[in-house]
């Protein structure tokens, strides 16, 4: 069980959007794949709901940054599996940007002012 | 971008199942794996994964093109739903049809008179041009002397064309049977003026106003259609009008009716001769570069030129104008038309507040329902559209049955409609324009009625309608005010209709004068070419006469010239040998009557005699007077003996001795103040123009149907030729005369009933639902020991609550309503106390009619049952 004191993050859309192309940065994945994967790379602390998932695929889908094929799983189940387009590369590689600048800005505003500033 | 065809969108929805799915089994699987047991993994799962209607739902809506899905789901259902609550569908939808229904029955109607363009040329450069005495408006309308219009159709500058016409009855012959037909008698410029041209045949060439030239006529298509059957057949054809030969050389198209619906179109000469006052409507086309001010400022010159002429009589102060045609065309018919408008625009709001209310109260019984969906995932919005949809749905099926409702309307409509009293009503029909109207009635209606119920029933908190429904007391504002609005609503309509009723019932109680019950009457012409003296005409009536009292069932007959009701009259001076002066402006009716005319009419002989069979042409001339004029003439009595002359410079033989006073008679529209009339015995007239229109009238013993069947062969039997211009009961003449007011009136208490029994079903349903959701209160105190009495009374207190802030919003919204009515009204002012107490107590009785079984049912609550 997750740790109930760790409430978990609300994911804008924009932000969850960049999540997902983020991970299928290291290859094509499943729902369910990309979901986990967030999950442990967030340490737990991103749980992405189904209800958020889906259409955010479908979405990234439709505006062709991510391409959908049907594959065979081991277990013989027929699942969905996300693969990043170069559009969708070209995308991730704006919005990484963005990130970083707003990350930077972000911590800039975390840290105490010098006196020098104030 | 190309949208997803529905199959397209069922594999995909397949692919999403899948997809789903297998995330699904692959989140258990990866928990057993972990260890959990299989039952702890599924129910894991399951949490996590969440709702998975929703998760589908939501991501539908990414791939596009979702709403027409939805849209098309919320319909299905909202019908399913609907089909479930046949009560509340039926009445939604037959009170919205009404609404929609009247809607576009005015609608369509309004639209056809007063908006859609004349059928002629150009029609906004087309105007009246008048200019005639004070005196003779109410007569002629706005017109122009005969004279003075050859003047300025020259004379004219910022008119690029003129034209003029007269209508009146004419006689035709020589085209099957023989019949009395509206003529217009029109200048040659007129076809040209209006911009129109025949469909067979010419127009009338420019010298056809000139004697010899003018023996040519043309003839309107329904005509053609039913005395020649094809145009060809008309074209070339001689007619006979009023004893004229005329050469038809031309058809015009369906639905030219101008002016007045006339049969038959013939050239107006032009008559110079000075001391001719014949009247004539003028219309112009005004030039694209003129003004009104200009064309006015013309006119004013023209006609202070004109009257600086010599005339060889008394100049009169003359009014002079210039209107558009259309609103001279529409002008009479604009304000009823606007009220009628208004009533129906209250009868769509009543219906829309109804709907809102029954879906309100809809909405709350749903709770349950609504609650549920709530807490599976439904968004707010999304149950705001499925709700609308619902009022949609029921709006459109209403609006379906609301626009066959106007088609069977307009029908009515104008079946029922006294023919002249609306102009254009050949342009009315139910057109595409009109269906769009209905569409936007629809729109509105789902609108006005939805949305406030909709964002209502969305608001509630699903935990307090699953947890204790049925325990809390809805105090219900919203439908109070939704039954305040419609008891207001209607209660100017009743009102309205109250205010007609009676002013109707004041105009049917006019004292007519004389006992129109058991009269029939039969009026007749005789052309000039047939009858070319006053003799003639005067053996022809006393044969007819003769003819008709022997008729089986005829107590008396009787003719006269121009009979009470009729809206044209023989008006003039004469002058008295003693005494003062007759005053210049005093004019009387100059009626010939047959010597019985007086005891057939149901007239008193107040003083002296009726005429006598000895009144002939050789003996003394004698003349009865009405009352009103011995009163104004010899206020202090002594008429009888006197001696009158219609003679400027009288002869020993043109004075007539008064030997009678009789009643007064109303003449026209019954509301008008009786005129005075002098009376002469037919026998004794020697001019031909005071007898060649006459109306036999007949007492019978009872009903005069069964005497009018044989009036016409006993006209024909004197004169087979001799076309009949009426024949019909006195009563039905009389109707004829009041129909306007009484259509006015008949369209006003119907809507009115449809309010009434909108705002009846509006209450009941707010009662009936106070009643359902106070059960378990009742149940209480009845248990405590109340009587049933005071749970009576309690319902009581809800009706007027819900009724009496409406009914004083109502009268002063009335009261202000009603001014607007003050034209129509006959001797009823338009505040009325009869009128307000009657419609406050029409409602009262309703609210009291719609409370009485919710009431009943209060009452009887069984306590036992109610608690549980």
């Amino acid at each position: 069980m997750n740790d109930p004191t760790l409430s978990r993050i609300e994911l804008l859309q924009g932000t969850l959007d960049f999540i997902i192309l983020q991970t299928l940065r290291w290859g094509p994945r499943h729902g369910y794949g990309i979901a986990q994967m967030i999950r442990a790379s967030s340490g737990g602390a991103l749980q992405v709901e189904t209800g958020s998932l889906y259409p955010a695929l479908h979405r990234l889908a439709k505006k062709k940054w991510v391409s959908a094929e049907w594959e065979i799983a081991e277990s013989g189940q027929r699942v969905r599996v996300y693969t990043l387009t170069a559009a969708g590369r070209k995308q991730l590689a704006t919005e990484s940007s963005k990130w970083e600048r707003l990350s930077r800005v972000i911590a800039g505003l975390m840290r105490p002012p010098k006196e020098s500033d104030a | 971008m190309k949208r997803p065809s529905l199959r397209d969108r069922d594999a995909r929805d397949r692919d999403l199942d899948d997809e789903l799915r297998a995330h699904f089994a692959m989140a258990v699987a990866d928990r057993i794996a972990r260890g959990e047991s299989p039952h702890d993994a599924l129910a894991a799962a399951q949490r996590e994964f969440g709702n998975i209607t929703h998760v589908k739902e939501v991501t539908r809506e990414m791939w596009g093109g979702a709403w027409i899905e939805r849209l098309a789901q919320d319909a299905r259902y909202a019908v399913r739903v609907l089909r479930r609550s046949p009560v509340f569908a039926l009445t939604s939808i037959a009170t919205l049809a009404l609404g929609i229904g009247v809607t576009t029955a005015m609608f369509t109607v309004v639209r056809s008179v007063l908006l859609r363009p004349l059928p002629f040329a150009a029609p906004n450069e087309l105007y009246v041009v008048a200019h005639e005495p004070d005196r003779l408006l109410e007569v002629f309308g706005d017109a122009m002397p005969d004279h003075e219009y050859a003047a300025f159709a020259r004379a004219a500058r910022t008119f690029s064309a003129t034209a003029a016409y007269r209508t009146y009855p004419g006689t035709l012959l020589g085209a099957g049977e023989p019949a009395r037909l509206p003529i217009a008698a029109v200048s040659p410029s007129f076809f040209a003026t209006l911009g129109v041209r025949p469909r067979s045949g010419n127009v009338f060439a420019s010298t056809a106003d000139q004697p010899g030239a003018d023996n040519v006529a043309i003839i309107s298509a329904s005509l053609a259609r039913e005395r020649f059957g094809a145009d060809a057949a008309a074209i070339g054809r001689w007619i006979t009008l009023d004893g004229y030969r005329k050469r038809v050389i031309g058809v015009m198209p369906e639905g030219f009716e101008f002016p007045r619906r006339p049969a038959v179109w013939v050239p107006l000469g032009e008559n110079r001769d000075p001391k001719n006052t014949r009247m004539e409507t003028v219309i112009a086309r005004m030039s694209p570069s003129a003004t009104v001010a200009q064309a006015d400022a013309e006119l004013h010159a023209f006609v202070s030129n004109e009257e600086r002429k010599p005339v060889p009589y008394r100049r009169e102060h003359a009014y002079t104008r210039i209107i558009p045609l259309r609103d001279q065309l529409v002008g009479d018919v604009r304000t009823p038309l606007v009220m009628f408008s208004l009533a129906v625009g209250i009868v769509l709001l009543i219906a829309c507040a109804n709907t809102a209310n029954l879906t309100l109260m809809r909405a709350t019984t749903r709770r349950h329902e609504l609650a549920i969906r709530t807490s599976i995932g439904a968004s707010r919005g999304r149950l705001v559209r499925q709700l609308l949809t619902e009022t949609f749905v029921i709006a459109a099926a209403g609006g379906v049955v609301g626009l066959a409702l106007a088609f069977a309307g307009v029908r009515f409509l104008l079946a029922v409609l006294p023919p002249g009293l609306l102009p254009r009503t050949n342009e009315v029909h139910v057109d595409p324009v009109a269906i769009g109207a209905a569409a936007l009635a629809i729109f509105a209606a789902a609108a006005l009625s939805g949305i406030v119920p909709a964002v209502v029933a969305s608001r509630r908190d699903p935990r307090e309608a699953l947890g204790d429904a049925g325990r809390t007391v809805a105090r219900a504002p919203l439908r109070k005010l939704f039954v305040a609005v419609e008891v207001g609503l209607s209660l100017v309509l009743l009102v309205g209709a109250g205010l007609m009723i009676r002013s109707f019932e004041r105009v049917r109680g006019i004292d007519l004068g004389f006992t129109p019950r058991s009269l029939a009457t039969a009026t007749l012409d005789f052309p000039e070419t047939r009858y070319r003296t006053t003799e003639s005409v005067q053996n022809a009536s006393s044969a007819i006469l003769n003819r008709l009292s022997a008729i089986p069932g005829v107590w008396s007959a009787s003719v006269v010239n121009w009979m009470p009701l009729d809206s044209a009259y023989i008006a003039g001076d004469f002058s008295r040998r003693d005494g003062p002066a007759v005053p210049d402006n005093y004019m009387v009716l100059k009626p010939c009557v047959s010597a019985n005319y007086f005891a057939t009419m149901g007239m008193h002989v107040r003083e002296g005699r009726g005429f006598l069979p000895s009144d002939v042409a050789g003996a003394e001339p004698v003349v009865v007077i009405s009352e009103s004029m011995a009163r104004a003439l010899w206020p202090n009595g002594g008429a009888i003996g006197q001696l009158l002359t219609f003679a400027n410079l009288p002869g020993a033989r043109d004075w007539m001795r008064i030997v009678g006073i009789v009643d007064d008679v109303v003449h026209g529209d019954p509301r008008d103040t009786p005129m005075p009339a002098l009376y002469r015995p037919i026998a004794q007239v020697k001019e031909l123009f005071f007898v060649n229109h006459l109306t036999f009238v007949v007492r019978t013993n009872g009903d005069p149907s069964a005497v009018i069947g044989m009036m016409r062969p006993a006209i024909h039997a004197v004169d087979p030729e001799q076309p009949i211009a009426s024949i019909a009961s006195m009563d039905a003449e009389l109707r004829a005369t009041i129909a306007e007011p009484r259509f006015r009136s008949f369209v006003l208490i119907a809507f009115s009933i449809m309010a009434l029994v909108m705002a009846g079903v509006g209450m009941y349903g707010v009662l009936a639902y106070a009643v359902s959701e106070r059960t378990r209160e009742f149940g209480i105190r009845l248990a405590l020991g109340a009587e049933p009495r005071a749970i009576v009374r309690l319902i009581g207190t809800t009706t007027a609550a819900a009724t009496v802030p409406g009914l004083v919003v109502g009268i002063a919204a009335a009261l202000g309503a009603a001014r607007l009515l003050t034209r129509f009204l006959f001797e009823v002012p338009p505040t009325d106390p009869f009128a307000f107490g009657g419609a406050t107590g029409v409602l009262l009785a309703a609210a009291f009619v719609a409370a009485i079984g919710p009431a009943r049912r209060a009452a009887r609550v069984d306590p036992t049952i109610a608690m549980k």
